[in-house]
């Protein structure tokens, strides 16, 4: 593992907050004969929003998918509040706090927004409401498509009843792949508040080519290429740092 | 006119009984992307189940309790053992259950023979009313309550209750399902052996419709709902509905001017042109990953 | 190594080739003869449907369709003639030209849909075939669900002659579609069978090759159905039944799917076991439900080895 020296640095910062929420340790995953993942170590802190940055085809979205269960051949370690969770099925992962949004934002087409949020809304009567009422107060735009299905909202509709279904879910840690695709400025920065607003519950994992919209919320940055994680630290870093960009991302 | 409704409703309660296989075969191939060729013997297996309790017992009520039961418990040990380990490879599921099929289609031979048995009827449901000319055979309205009673029952599950909501999102998206934190294999369990229910259920119909049962009955009957389901749209509740219509009435009327061997083959026909002009089916969607 | 094990397998199949056309000079009882036949007949049927299975990745529940055609086709054509040997040949001509049509029909829903989709239509058309076979209304063509004799040209009859006869053509049909396979059509079933997508674009026309595989197939099969009439000599409506596809698939499965040698060993393993269970059945009450032994020996197998003996085989040497 080829580390940067302000990267280890950081590390030591990270030992003062509370423990990371999820750490994966040369993870490497195989998708049918390709070995994708070879190698990726992260670590996403508590109410903090960290970014997985890398060309396409890097191993952002394999990487996602193996935090997730889906991928079905993987090894090294990934750990949720310090439990190892890397061979259990994708609902049990799920079920510990975890809220994935794929990259098509995973709504069902045949489903009302309604019952995308029935779905996940687990307990009954009082409890359930509370939660769909906090929701739709942070994203008064669902209320107005409530009875709609899947298939006829927006893609910006799409990806803010996405992360309204983790709230909803009440999950720790929110793992979003690449929300702000084919999205119009206007929806990026709301689906930004809305990731912002996250951080008051949890953490987040995001999967971002949009630079700009990434170095704007998140606070940490892990480099992928390869399959491997290069380089990680404070997003702040990042920014700073233009020919780390040019070289890893194109920019 | 007396004709037509005559035909209408006998047509009505073939129908009928192509429903009740072809529901099972179409909500599973929905959620688990299987098309389960074990579904024929699971029909014949209620069927001679129903025969035997009703032997026992003179008691239809039992027949259909025992018939469902069983077709439930096949249901349930064919997914965990046959299709749980293969989910994703449809090759190997398609071949396995089209195995179980004939090993099950086999082994009801050994207690019952290889020829056509009679089954027993309940006085209550012989013969026919005549209203105005026109014979309402009294099975055919078993059979014709029995297929509303399951789609109306069946459609206030799948919208009104928790299940249903899971398994209209699985249908749509199972991975996604799952991602969620709902154990979407326990449902596709319970889907399957539903669904294996419904095909015993009918079998157990069929042997009072036919007022006897064979052990190649499975596979016509298995073929007649394959043909309802591909005209309907794999996965399409109420696409199956309106397909298992179509082929009942269209079996009748054809049946009433040609002869019957002619009339499968009039469904074969049905089921090729569908296939060739309009794959996904009448009410399916596209993208039909089978 | 590699040149060795060749030259080796290489020995093996004259040898197993110069037995098999000298055994019969030495020790020919009828039945053993009849045996024979009814292995190569399977042999070559199984060699048809693992073009289809093995080569092209297409799950057919009907092949047996194409089987029971041929059969029917030399039947009908040997009453006609009462054996002579020119109707016969043009029977054997309609029938492989029937099994063409067959399979061109076949071939363009195949071109439609997917894999389960297509294992249904092919199941339901060979059933069709069962029931109009075995219908009243065509009993004069047919002999209804009786079945038809055979009659054979007296010279076939004379010592091993059929054998010879089913030898031939079976050497004759292997070397043919082992060629096929080899050719760059082979390559591009294949091909089709990994990723059917990225043939396409690459240019190849998909429905035509898929056309093409199921008419081949659909005509060695009819040929396979027709060599089994000259052995057993009786059509029987139960040709097109499913028992026979699944033979044609056991057969494949056991053997080793996309081999083409694995099928013709599937084939000997299968009738020898359907032979032995049968005569034991009768003495042994519970054997005579051998069927479902067969049903679950095919379950396990799909489940646990999908590659089949020689596949495994293969794999075996290859790791060695």
């Amino acid at each position: 593992m080829v580390y940067t020296r302000s990267a280890t640095e950081k590390t030591g910062d990270q030992a003062n907050d509370s423990p990371p929420v999820l750490v994966l340790e040369n993870v490497h995953a195989y998708v049918g004969s390709f070995h994708i993942l070879q190698g990726v170590s992260l670590q996403v802190r508590d109410r903090h929003i960290t970014v997985l940055l890398g060309r396409n085809g890097a191993g952002k979205t394999t990487t996602v998918r193996t935090i997730m269960g889906l991928v079905p051949r993987s090894t090294g370690g990934i750990r949720l509040a310090g439990q190892e969770i890397r061979s259990l099925p994708p609902d049990e992962i799920a079920r510990r706090g975890v809220a994935y949004v794929p990259e098509d934002a995973g709504i069902f087409p045949h489903l009302t927004v309604a019952e995308h949020l029935m779905l996940v809304s687990g307990g009954n009567g009082a409890s359930r409401t509370a939660a769909l009422e906090e929701v739709l107060a942070l994203f008064p735009d669902l209320k107005q498509a409530w009875r709609k299905r899947g298939g006829a909202l927006s893609g910006g509709q799409r990806q803010m009843l996405a992360v309204a279904r983790a709230f909803v879910m009440r999950a720790g840690l929110l793992v979003i792949d690449e929300p702000s695709k084919g999205l119009a400025p206007v929806m990026v920065e709301r689906l930004m508040e809305s990731l912002l607003r996250f951080k008051d519950h949890g953490s987040v994992l995001l999967v971002e080519q949009n630079f700009l919209m990434a170095s704007r919320i998140s606070d940490d940055f892990y480099l992928i290429d390869h399959g491997t994680t290069i380089r990680h630290g404070a997003m702040a870093e990042l920014v700073a740092d233009r020919e780390l960009q040019h070289r890893y991302l194109g920019i | 006119m007396e004709t037509f409704l005559t035909l209408l409703f006998s047509g009505l309660s073939t129908a009928a009984l192509y429903y009740l296989l072809a529901a099972g075969l179409s909500l599973s191939f929905g959620l688990l992307r299987v098309l389960n060729f074990a579904h024929g013997a699971v029909f014949v297996w209620g069927g001679y189940t129903g025969m035997f309790v009703y032997q026992l017992t003179h008691s239809l009520a039992l027949a259909v309790l025992a018939g469902t039961l069983l077709g439930g418990a096949l249901g349930w040990v064919l997914e965990r053992t046959l299709l749980r380990p293969a989910y994703g490879n449809i090759v190997v599921q398609v071949l396995t259950t089209l195995g179980a099929f004939y090993v099950l289609s086999e082994a009801i031979k050994i207690p019952f023979g290889p020829d056509q048995v009679g089954v027993g009827v309940p006085a209550f449901l012989h013969g026919a009313w005549m209203l105005r000319g026109v014979a309402v055979v009294k099975v055919n309205v078993l059979l014709v309550s029995v297929g509303l009673l399951v789609w109306g029952l069946g459609l206030v599950w799948l919208t009104r209750t928790r299940l249903g909501l899971i398994v209209r999102a699985g249908i749509d998206n199972p991975e996604m399902v799952m991602a969620l934190g709902i154990p979407i294999r326990r449902v596709f369990t319970a889907v399957f052996a539903a669904g294996a229910a419904l095909a015993a259920l009918g079998g157990v119909l069929a042997g009072q419709y036919f007022g006897a049962l064979s052990p190649d009955m499975g596979l016509q009957n298995m073929l007649n709902a394959f043909i309802v389901v591909v005209v309907g749209g794999l996965g399409s509740y109420n696409g199956t509905a309106v397909g298992a219509l179509l082929v009942g009435l269209i079996g009748a009327f054809a049946s009433y001017y040609l002869p019957s061997q002619i009339v499968g083959a009039v469904n074969v026909l049905i089921m090729a042109l569908v296939l060739i002009f309009r794959p996904e089916g009448l009410f399916g969607e596209k993208e039909v990953v089978v | 190594m590699k040149k060795r094990g060749r030259l080796f397998w290489t020995a093996v199949s004259v040898l197993v080739l110069a037995g098999l056309v000298v055994f019969p000079t030495m020790w020919a009882p009828v039945w053993l003869l009849s045996l024979a036949g009814q292995i190569m007949a399977f042999a070559l049927f199984a060699m048809s449907f693992d073009l289809l299975f093995g080569y092209a990745g297409v799950i057919s529940f009907g092949q047996a369709a194409f089987w029971g055609i041929g059969g029917y086709a030399v039947a009908i054509a040997s009453r006609a003639g009462g054996g002579a040997i020119a109707t016969l040949l043009l029977g054997a001509v309609a029938g492989i030209l029937l099994a063409a049509a067959l399979g061109l029909v076949e071939g363009f829903i195949l071109s439609r849909v997917k894999a389960g989709y297509f294992a249904m239509v092919t199941l339901a058309i060979s059933q069709i075939l069962l029931l109009l076979a075995s219908s009243q209304n065509l009993r004069p063509l047919t002999g209804g669900s009786d079945g038809l004799n055979v009659y054979v040209p007296r010279f076939l009859l004379v010592g091993p002659a059929t054998y010879y006869l089913l030898f031939a053509v079976l050497v004759l049909s292997f070397v043919v579609l082992y060629r096929f396979v080899r050719s760059p059509a082979g390559l591009v079933w294949r091909g089709m069978r990994e990723n059917e997508s990225r043939i396409e674009s690459l240019g190849y026309n998909v429905l035509a090759y898929k056309v093409a595989v199921n008419v081949v197939a659909g005509m060695f099969a009819a040929v396979a159905g027709m060599l089994y009439m000259l052995v057993i000599q009786i059509a029987t409506p139960e040709l097109f039944g499913l028992s026979n596809s699944l033979d044609a698939l056991l057969m494949v499965i056991i053997g080793g799917a996309g081999t083409l040698v694995g099928p013709v060993v599937g084939a000997v393993i299968l009738v020898l076991a359907e032979h032995e269970l049968s005569s034991i059945g009768s003495s042994v009450p519970f054997l005579s439900h051998w069927l479902i032994l067969f049903g679950l020996m095919f379950i396990l197998i799909v489940m646990a080895a999908p590659r089949g003996l020689m596949g495994t085989l293969d794999k075996i040497r290859d790791s060695i």
